[in-house]
């Protein structure tokens, strides 16, 4: 009997232990600018790597700064992509091993390499709970803003200097855990309350005031709204977990928001990944593994399923023309924009990939589970540069 | 498209488990789980009680084999006593007789122990499943996308459940020791109520630090574990404290302490005849069994030498 209970009680502390509902250690997004690479690991640092797009640089040489505070400063891993500005980017970690006390941090692009303290004109602000989306900016508005566990949308001031202080904040009854996006000074993202929410980012207003329009999908909605310009206007077009996908007018004066197409589009799984257009087709990825390539007005042009069946969390890139998806799974496709033909061989990347994808040029940057970040080209289609951020 | 050269599910050992315990255990109850939820007025708690309920019917047949194992077993405790004061020094021949009795009486000693192993995969499935269906974390409702059922009615629209119960949240450890408590409290009757009163010392000692043991441990690991999970525990403890109360209340030792303990349902043990009593009062096998045991030693010992070739009479 003994042995038994002992069987027992380790198998069960070993598969379900805190390791469970412990907050995992993040996805290592990436985000690209002026041929830098940013990344938050999944060991809580923050890095500034050169995109390295031909490859010779060493693992040491690329590292352009690396930021890794001690003790209580420490970083949780990091979910979300980086937020690139003018001088300085942004990142949000996960806060506690059982994310709360998330933290936002401002880091100067051009900061020393060897600083493990925040330097002049950086700044971290704590929140709540843990920071899974990345952040906007809206540089007009002087604000940065960034959605939380603990259902609160937060706008910080980014016009300070060292001490940012928090400009106001929006609650939804959910947890906020897609990246928002702003657009002439409104702010739109998704909230696993099912909601869509429209916020003017204008100063001084009260929460009823602040509120342009909240639209109500049938399941939480967790993906990166895409900004683009329809046949109505500007549309927020944005995936949630009832499969459909919606086209919301940007501007609307019904507080229950609006749709552009006659109906959402139905996909065959929840849309996670945000979508992503060339301009003339709308692209969104499902968690079943699909690709569905849609003309402005909703209607489909191809749909293209991966053979391993992998859900795709990741959002994928637009690089000349072609569409370039990492599965969860671990393999990177790149498909032709027009007709979803696979034009390589896909990728294996021999790691799980969720991160967003982004990319500089030709270079698209992948964040691994395995604690590396991959430089890609994707037109040799080859991987250029493997680099552990250990 | 080019044909996908992934590895096979059934590889090895290890992915077997896994293959198992997700398809045919933890998948089914997340989804069970899921619709639960919508229709308990998106409670996860209730959603969890209602499950522990509808699990501990379905494995009331094996419930009930371990009860009536129990109860046969319990039965048997006095003449079990007989035996151990009766070959108190031939351990050999006291277990030989115990299988004999255990024999007779249709009793499997480990009767108790197979309904409970079977169990165990259920319970650690459900353990699964309790902390896969929340999805509180990135990586838990990524993987929760790939275990709700397509056809599922509900999953697409319920999902993340919120997992708040009363102010407490079942994704996370209780922060009072409340839950704890319960845990360790009801693991304790339970154990109190199935523990036999055994015959030998030593078993005897081992379950007085099982019935204090396990209840500890648990309640230990309540601290750690999701309050969802200790949730379970406690509405399965008492569920379990329930049914042995109707099933083996007269034989309980928290609910009966005088009842005299019925005969095994099976095949009696043999009674003593009357010719075999002798005048002293004493059984005259009982003498016999005495003798035996006696030189029980030293004759096996020689037996083993092969020096002796019929056990019922003494060397020279």
């Amino acid at each position: 009997m003994v042995p038994l209970l002992l069987v027992f009680v380790l198998v069960l502390t070993g598969c379900t232990g805190r390791s469970l509902i412990a907050w995992g250690s993040g996805w290592s997004a990436t985000a690209a600018s002026d041929g830098t690479v940013y990344v938050g690991t999944k060991q809580g640092e923050i890095l500034a790597l050169y995109a390295n797009k031909n490859g010779r640089l060493k693992a040491e040489e690329q590292v352009k700064w690396r930021f890794s505070p001690e003790k209580d400063q420490r970083l949780g891993g990091v979910f979300s992509m980086p937020a690139v500005g003018e001088e300085h980017i942004y990142v949000g970690d996960r806060g506690d091993a059982d994310g709360k006390n998330g933290k936002l941090y401002a880091l100067r692009k051009d900061r020393s390499p060897g600083s493990n303290t925040l330097e002049s004109g950086e700044w971290k602000k704590d929140i709540e709970g843990a920071i899974v989306g990345g952040a906007a900016l809206a540089e007009a508005e002087g604000l940065v803003l960034v959605g939380s566990n603990d259902g609160y949308l937060y706008a910080f001031d980014t016009t300070g200097d060292t001490t940012s202080k928090m400009a106001w904040r929006f609650p939804t009854g959910g947890r906020i855990w897609a990246t928002p996006v702003v657009w002439d000074g409104v702010v739109y993202f998704g909230s696993m309350d099912h909601y869509v929410y429209a916020l003017t980012l204008e100063a001084g207003l009260n929460l009823s005031k602040r509120l342009l329009w909240k639209y109500k999908t049938g399941g939480a909605v967790v993906s990166t709204p895409l900004l683009l310009d329809g046949p109505k206007g500007p549309m927020v077009i944005i995936g949630s977990f009832d499969k459909k996908l919606y086209a919301l007018k940007a501007r609307t004066s019904n507080p229950g928001g609006e749709m552009v197409w006659p109906q959402p589009f139905e996909g065959d799984d929840w849309f996670w990944a945000g979508a992503v257009s060339d301009g003339k087709y709308i692209f969104a990825p499902s968690m079943a593994g699909t690709v569905y390539a849609l003309d402005t007005g909703g209607a489909s042009v191809w749909a293209e399923r991966f053979e391993e069946k992998s859900p795709v969390v990741s959002t994928p890139v637009i690089v000349e023309g072609k569409v370039v998806v990492a599965t969860d799974k671990g393999k990177l496709h790149l498909l032709r924009a027009s007709d979803g033909e696979e034009l390589e061989v896909s990728k294996e990347l021999d790691s799980r990939v969720k991160a967003p994808l982004s990319h500089d040029g030709t270079m698209v940057f992948v964040g691994a589970e395995d604690k590396t970040v991959r430089g890609v080209d994707v037109e040799k289609w080859a991987e250029v540069w493997r680099l552990p951020t250990k | 498209m080019r044909p996908y050269k992934g590895k096979a599910y059934l590889t090895c050992t290890g992915v077997t488990v896994t293959f198992f315990f997700d398809n045919i255990l933890v998948n089914p109850m997340l989804n069970i789980l899921v619709v639960l939820y919508s229709f308990l007025f998106s409670n996860f708690g209730l959603s969890i009680i209602i499950f522990t309920v509808i699990v501990r019917l379905v494995t009331l047949p094996l419930t009930l084999k371990q009860l009536h194992q129990m109860r046969a077993m319990m039965a048997l405790q006095p003449r079990m006593k007989d035996m151990q004061t009766r070959y108190a020094k031939d351990p050999q021949r006291r277990s030989q007789e115990m299988m004999r009795l255990y024999r007779e009486a249709g009793v499997n000693p480990l009767g108790c122990l197979g309904p409970m192993v079977i169990q165990l995969p259920i319970w650690i499935g459900l353990y699964q499943a309790l902390l896969k269906t929340l999805g509180t974390t990135p990586d838990h409702l990524v993987g929760l996308a790939q275990r709700v059922y397509s056809w599922n009615p509900v999953g697409d629209t319920i999902v993340p459940l919120n997992s708040n119960f009363f102010g407490l949240d079942l994704a996370n450890p209780d922060p009072t020791p409340i839950l704890p408590v319960l845990v360790g409290a009801s693991t304790w009757l339970q154990q109190k109520m199935t523990t036999m009163p055994a015959a030998d010392p030593r078993q005897s000692s081992t379950n007085a630090m099982m019935l204090w043991m396990m209840p500890i441990m648990l309640a230990f690991f309540a601290f750690t574990f999701p309050s969802g999970l200790s949730l379970y525990w406690v509405v399965s403890n008492l569920v379990g404290v329930a049914l042995q109360y109707f099933i083996t209340r007269d034989l309980s030792p928290l609910f009966s302490k005088s009842t005299p303990a019925p005969e095994p349902a099976s095949q009696p043990v043999r009674e003593l005849e009357p010719k075999e009593i002798e005048s002293d009062g004493r059984a005259s096998n009982d003498r016999k069994v005495r003798r035996r045991s006696h030189r029980a030693g030293p004759e096996r010992a020689r037996r083993k030498a092969g020096r002796s070739r019929n056990r019922n009479i003494k060397p020279r």
